[in-house]
């Protein structure tokens, strides 16, 4: 068997050869390329009728010259942070008690967790439509029971029912990651901890919280860009003043024909996503370092 | 070795085989019309008889917005022949080489066509012909009649109806309101101008529930009983009455209006039977079933030939030509990009 792994067709070298192109490959052609395309585009101009090659910074100062592109990202970076702040809180939760209370639930709730992520995200984002409508699930249940007497609107159409849909929908991408480095951690520390006479909160703030933290800033970071970024839910559960930054980008690759402007803004869009990421990873670095007493 | 030469043998022949399903698909992609249109106007009632007649299929793609067929146009190599496009984006449309010019001599009911129509700028380009009118409508208001009473479109800014308002999603909306507020050049606002009617529609915001996209989205949030008016299209109504809704609709004083207009889709490679197509689509007898179904109106004014006495009463088609020549039909509008800054800076703005 050994002496099979080092030769031939699929020896270990030249799988590793092998995955190191496909993974360049993919890079290359679905990453850097449209990225790429779209960066020299933000630099393109538009006339009437066309677009035209240029080397130009006018749709970057637009950007900075119309107070409607910041308050955009304003309204989204706040919306973001609303969902990641009750992601992290709700997810952490669900998952320690996952790892440490559940037992004989702990793949019945694994599956509630996961079962959701097997349907359309359009679905997930619509199905709040049919909860909180003035004719929804909530509002006829509480008129029912005579607790209102009139539907309540501001359920639906604003940037609580966005926040909520967006919660309930990347939830799991905190919740998972939290629980598998939960489920990592050797019972001997917990228990050393407590023989040495900590209080179980001191022992999950001091053991316990360290070690998911990692884990915990992977799963907000990418809740966090999804939510910054994301166009449908806004756009099915969104009220008159939750217009988010991807509804502006889309707006401009349609009727108004602007790509480049789009492009730009595109580019501003990822240039937050990279901050961020970057400002998460110096934090888990840091966050690794405070651990292993460096 | 032999083993391995045999599955490579195998190998080719399966990538041969695939190569000849898709070469052959691709032949008979020939037999395809694809056509990127609006959901109401490609009816099977009337699309069905056309593939009998021709012994071809139409592929139909549905948009729910002016934005989807242009960024689909925009992308060029789109794949369909056909594309319906609104009077305010054909100029954009032909100058930015999306669209074929026209063979009129295979279009021979183009003649059948209101004369107030075929012959607009708007579809032209020095003298080529390159769209094909063929719906219209002027942008009525429609409303729930069991909560509104009296219609107008001051009904849009009626405190009473506060979050129970909606309003269309488009630049074009900014041209309704301009024209409520008396301003004559709505495609052409000067700065003070699209400042005025950003103030009135900031001044709406508290009863704004939705700015809604699609037909489909506006029938929902009137047939949920979340909205009770908006600016609209006649087929959002008929469509409302289809499903029971109390729904009617009324004109504003001065209406705005559009034409749709079918185009050939630069590049098509069905040519003969996409002139067929929008030929077909000019007979009487076809736009008599569409008008019936969608409420638009249509440019062929010979359909109530081919329909019951009464069937046109109420609708825009018994409107004279004096009332087709005053309507402000959309027309391009040279700083899109501006309008659509102004309507996203409402849109961004706080409801108080």
């Amino acid at each position: 068997m050994s002496s099979m792994q080092g030769q031939g067709l699929f020896s270990q070298a030249r799988i590793g050869w092998l995955s190191a192109v496909a993974v360049a490959a993919y890079a290359l052609l679905f990453i850097a390329l449209p990225y790429a395309n779209v960066g020299v585009m933000s630099f393109w101009e538009k006339d009437l009728y066309s677009i035209r090659p240029a080397f130009s910074f006018t749709n970057y100062e637009r950007i900075f010259a119309r107070s409607v592109y910041s308050q955009v990202v304003s309204n989204s970076l706040a919306t973001a942070a609303y969902v990641t702040l009750a992601s992290s809180v709700l997810g952490y939760l669900l998952a320690y008690f996952m790892a440490t209370y559940a037992r004989r639930w702990q793949f019945l709730l694994l599956a509630l967790l996961m079962i959701p992520l097997w349907t359309s995200f359009l679905l997930r984002a619509y199905i709040w439509k049919i909860i909180l409508g003035r004719n929804g699930i909530l509002n006829t249940a509480m008129m029912a029971a005579g607790v209102i007497e009139q539907p309540l609107s501001f359920l639906l159409y604003n940037q609580f029912s966005i926040c909520l849909a967006l919660t309930y929908i990347f939830l799991p991408f905190v919740a998972l990651p939290v629980y598998a480095a939960l489920e990592r951690i050797p019972r001997e520390y917990v228990e050393a901890s407590g023989d040495l006479g900590a209080p179980p909160l001191a022992t999950f703030f001091h053991v316990v919280f360290p070690l998911s933290v990692p884990a915990l800033l992977s799963g907000v970071t990418i809740v966090f860009c999804l939510s910054f970024g994301d166009f449908i839910t806004p756009a099915l559960l969104g009220g008159s003043d939750d217009i988010m930054i991807a509804n502006v980008v889309i707006s401009q690759f349609g009727a108004a024909f602007d790509w480049p402007f789009g492009s730009a803004l595109a580019i501003g869009v990822l240039c937050v996503v990279v901050a961020l990421v970057t400002f998460s990873q110096r934090l888990g670095n840091m966050a690794g370092r405070a651990r292993s007493g460096e | 070795m032999t083993n391995k030469a045999g599955a490579m043998r195998r190998f080719l022949a399966g990538c041969a085989a695939g190569l000849a399903l898709c070469l052959g698909s691709l032949q008979a992609g020939a037999a395809e019309l694809r056509i990127l249109t609006w959901e109401g106007l490609a009816d099977d009632a009337w699309i069905k008889p056309f593939e009998e007649e021709h012994g071809v299929t139409v592929k139909r793609t549905y948009v729910g917005s002016n934005d989807e067929y242009m960024a689909a146009l925009a992308a060029g190599n789109s794949g369909y022949d056909t594309v319906v496009i609104v009077s305010s984006l054909a100029e954009t449309a032909i100058n930015a080489g999306f669209v074929e010019a026209l063979d009129l001599s295979k279009l021979p009911n183009f003649s059948n066509i209101y004369s107030e129509f075929a012959n607009v700028a708007f579809l032209k380009s020095g003298d080529k012909q390159f769209g094909v009118p063929t719906f219209w409508d002027i942008q009525p208001i429609t409303f729930n009649t069991d909560v509104v009473k009296e219609c107008s479109f001051d009904l849009l800014f009626d405190p009473q109806y506060k979050a129970r308002i909606a309003m269309w999603d488009d630049v074009s909306t900014l041209g309704d309101v301009a024209t409520y507020l008396g301003i004559e050049n709505i495609w052409t606002m000067t700065d003070e101008e699209l400042a005025r009617v950003k103030a009135k529609m900031l001044e709406q915001k508290p009863l704004i529930r939705r700015y809604w996209s699609t037909g489909g989205e506006i029938i929902e949030l009137f047939t949920s009983g979340e909205v009770v008016a908006t600016n609209s299209w006649s087929y959002v109504t008929q469509a409302l009455k289809a499903e029971g809704v109390a729904a009617s609709q009324c004109a504003p004083k001065n209406p705005n209006g559009w034409v749709d207009s079918h185009f050939i889709v630069k590049g098509s490679r069905n040519m003969d039977l996409a002139h067929e197509f929008l030929n077909y689509m000019l007979r009487p007898d076809v736009l008599a079933q569409l008008q019936q179904k969608s409420g638009f109106g249509v440019t062929v004014p010979a359909i109530k030939d081919h329909l019951p006495a009464g069937a046109l009463q109420g609708t825009i088609m018994e409107s004279d030509t004096e009332f087709r020549n005053s309507i402000r039909f959309w027309e391009e509008i040279p700083e899109r990009g501006k309008y659509l800054e102004v309507f996203n800076e409402i849109k961004a703005a706080a409801a108080e």
